[in-house]
């Protein structure tokens, strides 16, 4: 097992496309992150576990800007080489990371189809209608439903829209914030498939999971926070495998 | 005119004008949740703003259609400024705690009706129609006995034209798309890359050209004056609650539904004069509707998100 924070590159020595350096956050007197460390490589899926109120979500919103009130931000968040830690969410979406945030937030009034639409906002490109196309085959659901309000879909084909909607950004990094959270057992696996999928695309993805085990086992490389700090890091098979880790998160 | 034609032509008149304001409190609560009390001094100020043109800059030799589309782009201007001076530098807060908006907007809106007060004019002015005639209403008499000038007709027509327009613009264009995305989830469209900062400022801009665009439309009938800030402003408030805030059809119908309760009144009740009881029985029905319809007739229901 290595420190937290030096988790070893797979892509060789290219630097990260993400690295986060001594992050803290405060929520006015409470702090949610205290010097966190966090590095993702390309074409890795990189997780972060840990209990409820340990800082995961808040880890995932600083680095995707999604301001936050009385939120006060300290360290640095560099994605594909620029500094990004003062930039407004929607800067930092135009440059290519697509957040898919916890509780899905898909735009409960519009169409399925407008929904992945506004995913590819930030597109000028030819090819969004056949990457539209090539969400129909990759969630069969959503063809199914494109002209159905999305508000009124299941928690599992919302998490798909939300999933369709962020990789309609065309995204060269996915955020991906307790994509099981409130689905039934069945639905979670079709989630991890898709996971798994995207993985083997290569798409570079950090995942924010409270479902530990499954975390592990489609991740590259784990962190594990505990209350606001990152505790634990390395290979997910290795964290995995870990007795300390398995008890305090894998439930055995 | 008979009392039936006399109390639908102020409906379909007064209805569309309160409707149209209240089209621009929605606009800008449905992206910043947030109620713009100046809405109703910017009708005003674009009323003299109008009357000012008109009579001292140009002195009475330009076409109104010009004055109108200048007049439209200043009041566009002028709400963006409310926007810039009096929402904006408040930063990012909770508009359901947090309510200083109410004082920074109240607050502009009685500075920008003294400013039309120092500089332009303290009284009364009456704006001539935009058209004298309309082909098709030469005559200023319709069957049963209407009499409808060619302003009434615009005050009909223009407001619809309008509301159709933009609803089409929100469900075609990327901009409409980016503005729905912000009013229904101002995080998650920014996470798609839409700036809400930017859509708010399109949200105040629209408002205040409509409020404008209001100002003159109504002018012919009500002439230019002071109080129509506080007539227009609170009954096109009402007409978007009404109707649900943040619903566009919701505003035009619930514009029409008070001047109808107004005009009805008006006509028909058992006392001497009507004017004292409209206000009385607008309230009335404010209230009723509210207590049935907490969000309105057709205002969705606010879902609190945990």
């Amino acid at each position: 097992m290595t420190a937290p924070g030096s988790g070893t590159p797979v892509a060789g020595s290219a630097p990260p496309l993400l690295s986060v350096r001594s992050l803290s956050v405060r929520y006015g007197a409470a702090q949610a992150l205290r010097n966190v460390d966090l590095d993702v490589y390309e074409g890795e899926i990189v997780t972060v576990i840990g209990g409820n109120g340990a800082g995961k979500s808040t880890t995932l919103k600083t680095i995707s800007g999604v301001g936050e009130m009385l939120k006060h931000v300290e360290g640095s968040i560099t994605f594909q080489g620029t500094e990004i830690r003062r930039k407004p969410a929607y800067r930092i979406a135009r440059m290519g990371m697509a957040h898919v945030p916890e509780g899905r937030r898909v735009f409960p009034e519009s169409s399925v189809e407008e929904n992945l639409m506004l995913g590819a906002y930030r597109r000028k490109d030819a090819d969004i209608g056949a990457d539209l196309d090539a969400i129909y085959v990759r969630f069969p659901i959503l063809a199914e439903r494109r002209h159905q309000q999305a508000g009124l879909m299941s928690g599992g084909e919302q998490q798909m829209l939300a999933i369709g909607r962020g990789l309609m950004a065309k995204p060269s990094f996915l955020l991906l914030d307790e994509p099981s959270l409130g689905l039934a057992p069945l639905i979670v696996e079709q989630v991890f498939a898709a996971i798994r999928r995207l993985k083997a695309e290569g798409l570079t993805i950090l995942l924010v999971e409270q479902l530990a085990t499954k975390a592990l086992a489609v991740a590259d490389r784990a962190y594990i926070l505990e209350t606001g700090s990152v505790v634990t890091s390395g290979p997910a098979s290795e964290l995995a495998r870990d007795p300390k880790v398995r008890a305090a998160y894998l439930g055995t | 005119m008979s009392d039936v034609t006399q109390v639908v032509v102020y409906t379909l008149t007064i209805g569309s004008i309160y409707g149209l304001v209240g089209f621009g409190y929605s606009l800008i609560f449905s992206t910043t949740r947030i109620v713009n009390f100046a809405q109703g001094t910017l009708v005003l100020v674009g009323g003299y703003l109008a009357w000012d043109l008109y009579a001292n800059a140009f002195n009475g030799n330009a076409a109104l259609p010009i004055v109108l589309i200048l007049v439209i782009l200043l009041s566009a201007l002028i709400g963006l400024l409310v926007d810039l001076i009096g929402v904006a530098p408040l930063g990012r807060f909770d508009p359901r705690t947090n309510i200083s908006w109410l004082v920074t907007t109240f607050g502009l809106g009685i500075v920008a009706e003294e400013l039309v007060r120092r500089y332009i004019s303290d009284s009364s002015q009456a704006l001539p129609g935009l058209v004298k005639s309309l082909p098709l209403f030469g005559r200023s008499r319709l069957p049963f006995g209407v009499a409808v000038s060619a302003s009434d007709v615009l005050l009909v027509v223009v407001p619809i034209v309008v509301v159709v327009l933009l609803e089409v613009v929100q469900a075609r264009t990327r901009l409409g798309r980016a503005f729905r995305a912000v009013a229904q989830d101002r995080q998650a469209a920014s996470l798609m890359g839409i700036n809400p900062t930017a859509m708010v400022m399109v949200a105040f801009a629209l408002a205040g050209a409509l409020a404008g665009l209001a100002g003159i439309l109504v002018a012919p009938r009500l002439n230019v004056r002071f109080n129509i800030s506080v007539t227009l402003g609170v009954y096109g408030f009402i007409a978007a609650v009404i109707g649900g805030l943040g619903s566009t059809r919701g505003a035009m119908i619930g514009g029409y539904l008070i001047a109808f309760v107004e005009a009805f009144t008006g006509v028909w009740n058992p006392f001497s004069s009507g004017e004292v009881y409209k206000p009385i029985a607008v309230f009335i029905i404010f209230i009723a509707v509210l207590a049935v319809r907490p969000s309105g007739l057709f205002g969705k229901k606010i879902v609190e998100k945990v």
